[in-house]
């Protein structure tokens, strides 16, 4: 499992904190001939059965932070 | 108890979480009205948030309303704090007849699915009669509410309110060895109290801290947690300079906070003429304050 994700109730607001491995991956397009690489991140999917919004604080494509 | 579930490039995981009061601390905001209090838009501006908590009051036949307010609110981020009416006399609640009006509320709310806090007939004292037989009629009519209410699991935490002057000063059942429902699930007990100084002539001088001190004996006896459902200061008050009225709701606060009080509920509300409302001003800009820097419910 490359992904996990922790609450930090002592926060205030609350924080989730979601890191993975395997959101970001080398792409190589080729195009008109011509070949361009660079690096593609996964988005992060949230949902919460209380309801909550939890609003993007930081992420650099292996660690997102939530506050809520 | 919360679900979380994250997902990314194929993966997905799940973890529960639960915020409870304990850790959330006091949480701030104000009574008053159905629709809201007198200046709700304008604090929420102020202080850039919403209420932590939001006090509203309905009668039994404004359910619907109720819930369709406390379903915003929520989708807001306050938690809602209703009071309702009974509808019937607390004798017929307490004999069961308005069970199935109870289970509706009940249902309704725990649809919500988040912390909500209700209440049945605040301020009981001597609405039916300054008799033991009344208001023991009403602690019976807490009680039937209450078991309806713990029949069905959900975030519904039931409260009793009370003017706390008649439970310090008890006359004809109005003190808690009257009120209290043994045996019943209690969530939590609070207190109407105000500082009346200079409205009609009033020269006494109230400070909350003081005040509290029986209500947090009692939740500690019981069990439960315990909240300031109503209070204010009149303009008199906190222009009073002898007493430092200026400092009374910061003593308040800060006092009710370190003692573990769940709720703050300002009375941004008159039915009377008495200048509670938190119109622009000191006051105000202390309760705008002491909002920003509480937690929020959720």
């Amino acid at each position: 499992m490359a992904i996990t994700a922790t609450v930090d109730l002592a926060k205030s607001p609350i924080e989730l904190t979601v890191t993975s491995t395997k959101r970001k991956v080398d792409v190589t397009v080729t195009s008109a001939g011509e070949t361009a690489t660079g690096t593609a991140t996964f988005p992060v999917k949230v949902s919460d059965s209380s309801g909550r919004a939890w609003t993007l604080k930081s992420d650099d494509g292996a660690t997102a932070v939530y506050t809520g | 108890m919360s679900r979380v579930t994250v997902e990314a490039a194929g993966e997905a995981v799940t973890i529960d979480y639960d915020v409870t009061p304990a850790r959330r601390g006091m949480l701030v905001g104000t009574s008053g009205g159905t629709s809201g209090s007198f200046n709700h838009a304008a604090l929420v501006a102020a202080a850039g948030r919403q209420m932590g908590v939001r006090r509203s009051y309905w009668s039994a036949t404004q359910v619907a309303s109720m819930v369709s307010q406390a379903k915003a609110d929520v989708a807001r981020g306050s938690l809602p704090w209703v009071t309702l009416r009974f509808p019937g006399p607390w004798a017929d609640v307490a004999a069961g007849k308005h069970d199935a009006w109870l289970a509706d509320v009940r249902d309704r709310l725990a649809a919500l699915d988040v912390e909500v806090w209700v209440g049945f007939h605040h301020e009981p004292e001597n609405d039916e009669g300054a008799t033991v037989t009344a208001h023991a009629n009403w602690r019976e009519a807490q009680r039937r509410a209450a078991t309806v209410f713990a029949a069905s699991s959900s975030k519904v935490k039931f409260w009793l309110v009370t003017t706390g002057y008649s439970q310090d000063h008890p006359a004809n059942g109005t003190g808690w060895d009257t009120l209290w429902p043994d045996g019943a699930k209690i969530d939590g007990v609070a207190y109407d109290i105000y500082n009346w100084y200079g409205q009609a002539g009033k020269t006494s001088w109230s400070e909350l801290p003081r005040q509290m001190d029986s209500l947090v004996a009692l939740a500690k006896a019981k069990g439960c947690e315990w909240a300031i459902a109503e209070t204010g200061l009149t303009d008199a008050a906190f222009s009073d300079v002898k007493n430092d009225g200026a400092g009374w709701l910061g003593r308040a606060m800060t006092s009710a906070a370190e003692r573990g009080c769940a709720a703050f509920a300002y009375f941004d509300y008159t039915n009377s003429g008495v200048t509670w409302p938190l119109i622009p001003g000191a006051k105000r800009d202390q309760f705008v304050a002491a909002l920003k820097a509480s937690p929020e419910p959720y």
